[in-house]
């Protein structure tokens, strides 16, 4: 029997007050933004748990995700490095 | 008539005041209940895919007790699960009875579910691990929902096959306890958070919003609406093997969603759809 399981691609995550999460509507445009010098990074998460981080780059049109940290070879629920990389900016684009 | 020899001989039973009872304001416990309802949904959405029969796990209320009145589920699948609140004196516990457990690992294997006689037999290695890990992962979101109520960081989780050895809390101490249960299948599929009573004070002192007298249900929903939520973006998922995933080695490279169909998620849920265009110097999320 061969289990599976779903596996997330993050890019980032934000700590936001409900009001302002409720009233994000279409057109408007967050940016993430790594810090200076550093890839830009994904977390690899599955049933909850950050199985890795990658570098996400674009190759050939692909996006490409490179394993920098593999945590299920630490073993299983170690928390990862967080990607605070993000800010937000409302309602920029042509709306 | 009653004569007064007839009164005297009845037997009035004395209720001994419980002066280690909490002392709960009622926007306290109205707040405290709406959080562990908001739990419920989230556990249900969750485990979406694997709860048979599209049932839902249900937040049936909060009550106090205290410890040994707590009526402890002793067949070998029940999942009993310690925890603190850290830097906090406030301890808890979850147990899911056998039947739950049973249910849950019958849906994660897509086997049906347990015959009525099959709630008392233990699990295998397999279904052990995997009803360890939804549990697991059902105290996870518990602990998120927490931080983001700011009644702090769920901590020093370990396992526990017997509650009473568990050395957690004295017999008369009063427990804030919290029922959940999956109806109308016929079994017993509830879920029990315990924690120490002085959690829900605990909530107060986090709130710094006053909850006025005049409109209740107002000032909890001004109080909700400000609280803040950890938002993903999440660029896309996949299926994968757990012995593929098991084989990732670092340098390993995968090719990820093109991040056409993103979304926006917390606490795992996809609030708003999105695209993500990956550039050199950033990314650059466009809400849909």
């Amino acid at each position: 029997m061969m289990f599976t399981t779903v596996v997330d691609a993050v890019l980032a995550r934000a700590k936001m007050p409900l009001e302002v999460v409720a009233a994000l509507s279409p057109n408007d445009r967050l940016e993430v933004e790594p810090p200076a010098g550093s890839h830009l990074l994904v977390q690899l998460i599955a049933e909850g748990q950050i199985i890795a981080l990658a570098s996400v780059e674009v190759v050939d049109g692909l996006l490409i995700a490179t394993i920098v940290e593999n945590h299920l070879s630490n073993g299983p629920g170690l928390a990862g490095r967080r990607i605070d990389q993000w800010k937000r900016n409302k309602a920029m684009t042509t709306a | 008539m009653s004569t007064t020899a007839a009164i005297a001989s009845v037997e009035t039973p004395i209720r001994k005041y419980e002066l280690g009872r909490p002392i709960i304001r009622r926007e306290q416990r109205l707040t405290f209940e709406a959080i562990h309802r908001a739990i419920a949904q989230t556990w249900s959405e969750s485990m979406a895919d694997f709860l048979q029969g599209n049932v839902k796990l249900q937040f049936e209320g909060l009550d106090f007790g205290a410890f040994s009145s707590v009526a402890v589920d002793e067949s070998p699948s029940a999942q009993i699960v310690l925890f603190s609140i850290a830097s906090t004196p406030i301890n808890g516990f979850m147990m899911l009875s056998g039947a739950l457990a049973q249910f849950l690992v019958g849906g994660r294997l897509a086997m049906g579910s347990a015959p009525e006689d099959q709630s008392a037999t233990r699990f295998t290695r397999i279904e052990g691990a995997i009803a360890r890990e939804t549990t697991r992962s059902m105290l996870g979101r518990l602990g998120e929902a927490y931080a983001v109520a700011g009644l702090g960081a769920v901590a020093n989780i370990r396992e526990c096959d017997d509650l009473a050895d568990s050395f957690l809390f004295e017999p008369d101490e009063s427990l804030a306890l919290l029922r959940f249960r999956i109806s109308g299948t016929g079994k017993d599929l509830s879920l029990l958070i315990a924690l120490s009573g002085s959690i829900v004070a605990a909530l107060a002192e986090h709130q710094p919003t006053v909850v006025t007298d005049g409109d209740t249900r107002a000032a909890i929903i001004d109080v909700v609406r400000r609280l803040p939520i950890e938002v993903e973006v999440v660029l896309g998922s996949w299926r994968a093997s757990i012995a593929e995933l098991m084989r990732l080695q670092v340098g390993d490279r995968i090719v990820l969603p093109d991040g056409e169909d993103a979304w926006l998620a917390a606490r795992s849920i996809r609030i708003r759809p999105a695209s993500i265009e990956i550039r050199a110097s950033g990314a650059t999320i466009d809400i849909l």
